[in-house]
């Protein structure tokens, strides 16, 4: 056992032993052993991965990063344990999800081919990606039956299927497929002029109307974030032109305050975001409740079971950092910020050590995709940006953003190897 | 070679190089940076928030520990003239629950709604019995009701319930506190209403129930209920937003109609403000900070009679019954609406202002009743309107009064003059003049009554040849054509008053405009002019409108409050008193209050010699030399109220003792109103005198019987269709008494009352009877006591 499999091995079992003290304490405050049976399912999981990982023969090839699986089972079974805190009635159905995403991202860390191929169905996959956006744009519903219609119900299973996960993969794969081929033309173009740039403006300005559409028609203020800050930031890495990210952030802002006087949705969120008091009891209930909740919290927070982070509605999804900043404290909350911090470093030092300029452009992209989201919603939550509707990746609730996430995080570390 | 990223491999080296050339590195490095760095700002902002904005957002997040309890000010007691209570607050008790201050331990938060349960009688749940009662129905039916409305968005149960397929029980605890857990520090009311002994049993229980609470909440009560329910009105919740920014709090109740709505600033008060700490179950523990103590409302001491007003009520209802009764009922079978407004003609106080129908205002204390209010508001006769000063109606011959001072005042006929009256007279066709079949017919009333001669003959009235008091007296049409188109046939000749004259000496009277009653929604009445008729109708002002003015035909309405005020302005020599119904305030100690033309609040006491001790409302004395207005008080120590008088009529007190001669001689053998002792009587029944002579007391008045075609008549298809048909009729009286001293004028309307003598005037006459307390006024001893 080398070195890194050690210091997997050891943060793994910190991870592991994290998970189960909380979840005893959690079945002893709320008196039901019964919280156990799902970090069992995730316990499992790890451990099937774990032992199918290290029985693998060193074949020579350069082993994984010994941080990243590390921080994926510490974030995806703390969310187990909050969704069995917050929301039981959805933990079968969440377990279910980082059962299947583990499974996922083992077969990908497997896979025994390289995986260069990805990229040249580029056209393949972004024709994929609209006509999956079409479809829920027209078919798009919503589970609740009220709020934007992001979701298609999946035939025969009772299961609801959210396209614009997907659609981030989709994307990244796009991009780093296009950019990997063009860059040096990239390069040059954006450095003589506006004119031999416009065939590089374009490409932005219908990058910006795409997600404008986005905007427009399923008022997803979210994803239309993502995609455009993840444009502009792979973009960036293509031709190094600081301007190109200057004008997107101008262009995001204009998009911002268009929405902000064309859509109510927009402008109660950002209302509610510069100013909740007002009307904490309506609108803002819900950003108000999770300051509550974060304030509640002090630096060694409430304990799992004792807060009242579930006076935040919809808390198990968009809110979940505020519940472990009430109830795991500041501890909690810097421990989530410091996973997020190293996926992210781990991820550019993989994107850095890449072999081809395809794989190198797909692991940066998943990495800041991670730390975009990672980012919208805990400034979201602590009212430090208004609030968009995205998920803490791996903790939140949501089967499509799990399932993504784990095939992101698996293509990342697999591609780092990729030839 | 295990080794991830740190370096690059050997053997790779080369091939990797393209990272350098395309600077790939430093922008991942860039990226990283940025990534980090924001990473760091959003570490640093949370630590911020949870250690600086700690305790900020603590405090907040702990409002339910300090809480500011608003206390409501009693509101103000609205008394009758004789001090008896017209509108009080009386307190009910709900029983509520705060969601937030539940036990967080299932079993327990069910042992506090089972134990409630008990205690009120509002289920823990009912979701099984709905279930149970929703599969008795028949299924065909539900579906198709659940499917409408999911259609439309409503409510399943609701819809079901209202289609009268499965009754919708009511809302248990669970489902109360379901609907309040998304504010859940804002009490849920459970129930309302519970008796005083069961309000105390839970209150002294709540320590074992977390989270309930007992909440005294004053309401409304109003002991005359519908007799005075036009008058003092009824509150109800705020309804716009505009009461919020006046310092309203949301589920506060705000006067809407009535006094309780005009006089909503004076009978508010000032809510009383204090801070408190209460404990993790919502138990007060202590005071902090300072207190405002909450400032009662000012109470309202009314002119109104309530003894009176009920009499006056039921006598009105009386007499509308008898007109249900009579055999012309059968024309026009509708008798739903009167109006009797009874005054103080020598300082405008009203002393009874009585409308048909009525409604109960109790019904409104403490929540709207939608299916009482929708039936009220759905009634042609308005049971919701103060008809007495918001109806606006032809008077009829009561206006004559006006006509007939008019014309004396202007020396269109002297008291004296007598004119030929016969049955009709004719218009000639201005264009036409010797074309009788083209000339315009005028009738008096009497011309379609008929007699037998002495030969046995039908023979149409006449009233032959009048002086002004016969005129007045019998009620003579044709007389006050005469004086207000002018005649000049047969060799009699008569000058026009004409409506250029009249209108003004009505408005004189107070015709025309609103009297400045502290009631909402007064009605101004019409007065028309040869303007009005041109800019409105675009017609052109001819003789025969003028005919029609002068006996309050045509386009003249007004309100029983203008009819009386007339009669007020010949009873008491020619003055027009403002009208009111308030004649003082006083504070919560009961001593009077006044306010000077600033809205400076004045407490005033009887002082030892007939000198008022004045202070301000703290009870700082008051220079009474810096007083704008005048404060007496009688040797009893009780307020007089002043009297203001709006407006001095330009009719000569002669003039006005002509008219008030003819009243005199109307309500006397051979007037209109002479019959209306014998019609109170029965033809059987004892010899009364006209009026109440046989009591001592004299009195005068004027019949009036006024045609109409309004909306009503018209959807009922009563308006004459041809000029021989008759119109339906408003029956009208309104007379004074004592004759030479006026102490009360009384005017009475019947809608569609037929004949003002036989229907109206025996109204007048038994109010009359039951304010000078003369016995067998004929419907019995009002209970007003509770």
């Amino acid at each position: 056992m080398g070195i890194e499999k050690k210091r997997e091995a050891g943060l793994l079992g910190v991870a592991a032993l994290f998970v189960l003290v909380n979840g005893v304490a959690f079945c002893l405050v709320d008196d039901d052993w019964g919280h156990l049976r799902p970090l069992a399912v995730w316990l499992l999981a790890m451990g099937g991965m774990m032992g199918v990982l290290w029985r693998r023969v060193d074949d020579g090839r350069p082993g994984r990063d010994p941080y990243l699986l590390p921080v994926y089972g510490l974030l995806t079974g703390w969310g187990v344990l909050l969704q069995a805190r917050l929301a039981p009635a959805f933990i079968g159905r969440h377990t279910l999800w980082v059962a299947i995403g583990t499974i996922l991202l083992t077969c990908l860390l497997l896979f025994p081919r390289p995986l260069a191929w990805l990229g040249r169905f580029r056209y393949s996959l972004l024709l994929g990606g609209l006509i999956l956006l079409g479809m829920t744009l027209i078919f798009g519903q919503n589970p609740t039956g009220y709020g934007a219609a992001l979701w298609l119900p999946v035939p025969l299973l009772d299961i609801w299927f959210q396209p614009s996960e997907l659609l981030k993969l989709l994307l990244i794969l796009f991009f780093a497929s296009y950019f990997a081929e063009r860059e040096r033309q990239i390069s040059y173009s954006s450095a003589h002029g506006l004119l031999a740039a416009l065939p590089w403006l374009a490409p932005l300005g219908l990058m910006w109307g795409f997600c404008v559409v986005l905007l427009v028609w399923q008022r997803d203020l979210g994803a239309a974030t993502i995609f455009f800050a993840l444009f502009v930031s792979m973009l960036y890495m293509a031709n190094g032109r600081v301007r190109y990210v200057a004008a997107g952030g101008g262009l995001l802002l204009t998009a911002g305050v268009i929405g902000y006087f064309a859509f109510d949705v927009v402008a109660l969120r950002v209302e509610a975001w510069a100013n909740p008091w007002p009307d904490f009891n309506d609108r803002a209930f819900q950003i108000v409740q999770s300051l509550y909740a974060i304030a509640a919290g002090g630096v060694l927070g409430t304990g799992i079971g004792q807060g009242y982070p579930t006076f935040i509605p919809v808390v198990h999804s968009d809110f979940v950092f505020a519940a472990i900043a009430e109830e795991w404290g500041l501890i909690g909350a810097l421990t989530i910020v410091v996973c997020f911090g190293v996926l992210a470093q781990r991820g550019f030092r993989a994107a850095v050590a890449a072999v081809t300029p395809f794989a190198t452009y797909v692991i940066s992209g998943i990495t800041v995709l991670f730390a975009i989201q990672a980012l919208l919603i805990m400034g979201g939550v602590t009212k430090l940006l208004p609030l968009t509707g995205v998920t803490l990746p791996f903790v939140s609730y949501g089967g499509s953003a799990l399932l993504t996430n784990c095939v992101m995080l698996g293509l990342l570390m697999k591609m780092t190897n990729d030839e | 070679m295990s080794q991830i990223g740190w370096e690059v491999p050997e053997d790779r080296a080369e091939q990797k190089s393209y990272e350098d050339e395309t600077e790939l590195r430093g922008r991942l490095f860039f990226l990283r940076l940025a990534v980090v760095s924001v990473l760091g700002f959003l570490l640093t902002y949370v630590v911020w928030i949870q250690q600086t904005q700690g305790d900020v957002l603590t405090d907040e997040a702990q409002a339910n520990r300090f809480a500011i309890q608003t206390s409501n000010a009693a509101r103000g007691v609205i008394f009758d003239s004789e001090g008896r209570p017209l509108a009080e607050n009386i307190p009910r008790f709900n029983v509520t629950i705060i969601p937030a201050n539940l036990p967080d331990d299932d079993n327990d938060r069910q042992a506090v709604f089972e134990r409630l349960s008990l205690l009120t009688g509002v289920p823990v749940t009912n979701t099984v019995q709905q279930q149970a009662l929703v599969e008795a129905a028949d299924s065909a039916e539900v579906a198709e009701a659940e499917r409408l409305a999911d259609l439309y968005g409503a409510r399943r149960q609701e819809t079901l319930d209202l289609a009268e397929i499965v009754e919708d029980l009511p809302d248990s605890i669970e489902e109360i506190v379901d609907t309040f857990s998304f504010l859940p520090f804002s009490p849920a009311v459970i129930t309302s209403g519970v008796p005083i002994t069961l309000a105390r049993v839970i209150d002294q229980e709540t320590v074992f129930m977390p989270g309930v609470d007992v909440v005294p909440e004053p309401i409304r009560n109003y002991p005359n209920g519908g007799y005075t329910s036009h008058i003092i009105g009824f509150m109800g919740p705020l309804p716009d937003q505009s009461y919020r920014e006046r310092g309203y709090a949301p589920d506060d109740r705000v006067g809407l109609f009535g006094l309780e709505s005009s006089m909503e600033s004076f009978l508010k008060g000032e809510k009383g403000q204090r801070q408190i700490e209460v404990d993790a179950i919502g138990q007060e523990l202590r005071q902090v900070g300072s207190v405002t103590e909450p400032t009662a409302g000012y109470n309202l001491h009314l002119t109104i009679d309530a003894r009176l007003q009920q009499q006056t009520h039921l006598i009105l209802e009386d007499w509308m019954e008898r007109k249900r009764n009579s055999p012309s009922f059968l024309k026009y079978p509708e008798v739903e609406q009167g109006v009797v407004v009874a005054m103080n003609p020598k300082n405008g106080e009203i002393l009874a202002l009585v409308n048909v129908p009525t409604f109960d205002n109790n019904r409104f204390a403490t929540e709207i009743d939608v299916q009482y209010y929708l039936q009220l508001a759905r009634n042609d006769y308005q049971p919701l309107l103060n008809n007495a000063i918001a109806g606006q109606y032809p008077p009829g011959s009561v206006f004559k009064l006006v006509t007939g001072a008019g014309a004396l005042q202007e020396g269109i006929v002297t008291p004296n003059r007598r004119l030929n009256t016969p049955g009709e007279i004719l218009i000639q066709n201005r264009f036409a003049p010797n074309d009788p079949g083209r000339s315009q017919r005028f009738v008096c009333w009497i011309w379609n009554s008929f007699f037998y001669n002495e030969e046995g003959e039908l023979e149409r009235g006449e009233h032959g040849a009048l002086n002004m008091y016969r005129a007045v007296a019998e009620s003579c049409d044709i007389y006050f054509y005469k004086v207000t188109g002018g005649f000049s046939q047969d060799g009699e000749f008569v000058d026009a008053l004409d409506i250029d004259r009249l209108g003004p000496y009505a408005r004189e009277f107070g015709f025309g405009d609103t009297q400045g009653i502290e009631l909402p929604a007064e009605a101004p009445g019409l007065i028309p002019s040869r303007e009005w008729l041109s800019t409105n109708l675009a017609l052109q002002w001819a003789t025969g409108d003028n005919y029609n003015a002068s006996i309050g035909q045509g386009y003249v309405t007004t309100t029983p409050l203008q009819i009386a005020q007339m009669a007020a302005v010949v009873a008491n020599g020619g003055f027009l008193y403002q009208p009111t119904i308030i004649d003082h305030f006083s504070d919560a100690e009961n001593n009077v209050v006044v306010f000077d033309d600033n809205d400076r609040a004045i407490v005033a006491k009887p002082g030892a010699d007939g000198i008022p001790i004045l202070s301000d409302t703290s009870g700082n004395p008051i220079d009474p030399a810096t007083v704008d207005v005048t404060i007496n008080f009688d040797e009893e120590g009780n307020y007089i109220r002043p009297p203001e008088i709006l407006n001095t009529v330009s009719v000569d007190r002669d003039n006005l003792q002509v008219i008030a001669e003819g009243m005199r001689q109307a309500n006397d053998e051979g007037g209109t109103a002479g019959r209306i002792g014998r019609t109170i009587a029965g033809e059987d029944g004892p010899e009364l005198s006209p009026w109440l002579d046989s009591y001592g007391i004299e009195t005068a008045g004027k019949t009036g019987t006024a045609e109409y075609c309004d909306n009503i008549a018209q959807r009922r298809g009563w308006c004459a269709q041809t000029a021989d048909q008759l119109q339906p009729t408003h029956a009208w009286y309104v007379g004074y008494a004592p004759y030479d001293d006026p102490e009360i004028v009384v005017a009475a309307f019947i809608f569609n009352g037929g004949e003002g003598s036989a229907w109206a005037g025996p109204i007048a006459y038994q109010v009359m009877q039951a304010y000078f307390d003369i016995d067998s006024f004929g419907v019995g001893e009002p209970t007003l006591e509770r």
